[in-house]
């Protein structure tokens, strides 16, 4: 067994629940459907826990179920994915930080270690949460089963059916455009408090500074 | 002379393709000589090591957006609610329960 937590299944879900949630509920839009599907996939591992060789970790495994419940759903309703393999449109953001030659515009800021007051994190997660919603939905589903899950990139293509290359693509335009807006809204040299009063509309669109 | 001009090449990458590259390298293994490009290339590139170390930035603030309180209120970011957290748990203590 390579994880003690195997052992303790409600602990499962405290740990796992709300990424098995969004990995279901971005396959199916349906957070009801979501939330039984979550419950079936952790009561099939309590059954299947003593089968688990830790090869995998903890939340690999409990997603794999998850994606068995998922596919076995589509058969079931006869509902067909389709692949979607489009560009997002992600304004530009390359060509906004890269002179033609594929030099940076403007040297990327120094940021400070994350903050630690009760009121810089407060400040911090508001502008993170604001430049979140600056991307494009296709690059936010991407960049959040990644990031904030930590799920690997074969499962992620396989819930938003794209191709790794697509992924990759969608990853790195998600990280530009959320580093520039995180640099407009004041993560500039020796702060990590977000300047009070600035919209992130100014984010896009609005050349480099 | 091929190899020796693919190596010319990787190593005079522009900063577009290396950020792209480090960005990648987030995600999956590169190969080596893409590995060696980036890595030369952070040698005398202060604007692609900052970038690098943004990314690594925000990827450490991403990993804490869950668990931190304050943040996880502010995002909006899907979650379980607490009654289907506490129905999954009772289901999981029921079927778990001996005699069953």
């Amino acid at each position: 067994m390579g994880d003690e937590g195997t052992l303790d299944p409600e602990g499962w879900v405290d740990r796992h629940g709300d990424v098995m949630f969004r990995y279901a509920l971005r396959w199916l839009r349906s957070s009801e459907i979501a939330e039984e599907l979550v419950q079936e996939s952790f009561l099939e591992a309590l059954r299947a826990r003593n089968t688990y060789q830790g090869r995998s970790s903890e939340r690999t495994w409990l997603v794999g179920i998850l994606r068995h419940k998922l596919l076995d759903h589509d058969r079931r309703s006869s509902r067909e994915r389709r692949c979607d393999e489009r560009e997002i449109s992600s304004d530009d953001v390359l060509e906004r930080c890269f002179e033609r030659r594929g030099r940076w515009k403007v040297t990327p800021a120094r940021w400070r270690e994350n903050p630690t007051s009760d009121l810089e994190r407060r400040e911090f997660w508001m502008a993170l949460t604001q430049c979140l919603r600056v991307l494009p939905p296709g690059l936010s589903d991407a960049f959040l089963l990644r990031e904030l899950d930590g799920l690997e990139s074969d499962i992620i293509c396989e819930n938003l059916q794209i191709s790794p290359a697509n992924l990759w693509q969608r990853l790195h335009r998600s990280r530009m455009l959320l580093r520039e807006c995180l640099e407009r809204l004041g993560f500039g040299e020796g702060t990590s408090l977000p300047r009070k009063g600035q919209p992130c509309a100014g984010c896009r669109g609005s050349g480099t500074s | 002379m091929r190899r020796m001009s693919r190596i010319w090449h990787l190593l005079n990458l522009p900063c577009s393709k290396i950020s792209e590259l480090v960005s990648l390298s987030l995600d999956r293994e590169l190969p080596f000589a893409e590995r060696l490009a980036v890595k030369s290339h952070l040698l005398y590139c202060k604007a692609c090591r900052r970038f690098r170390s943004q990314l690594l930035s925000l990827r450490s603030a991403l990993a804490q957006l869950s668990s931190d309180v304050t943040g996880a209120e502010l995002s909006n970011i899907p979650r379980l609610t607490p009654q289907a957290r506490d129905r999954i748990k009772r289901a999981l203590r029921d079927a778990d329960a001996p005699g069953d």
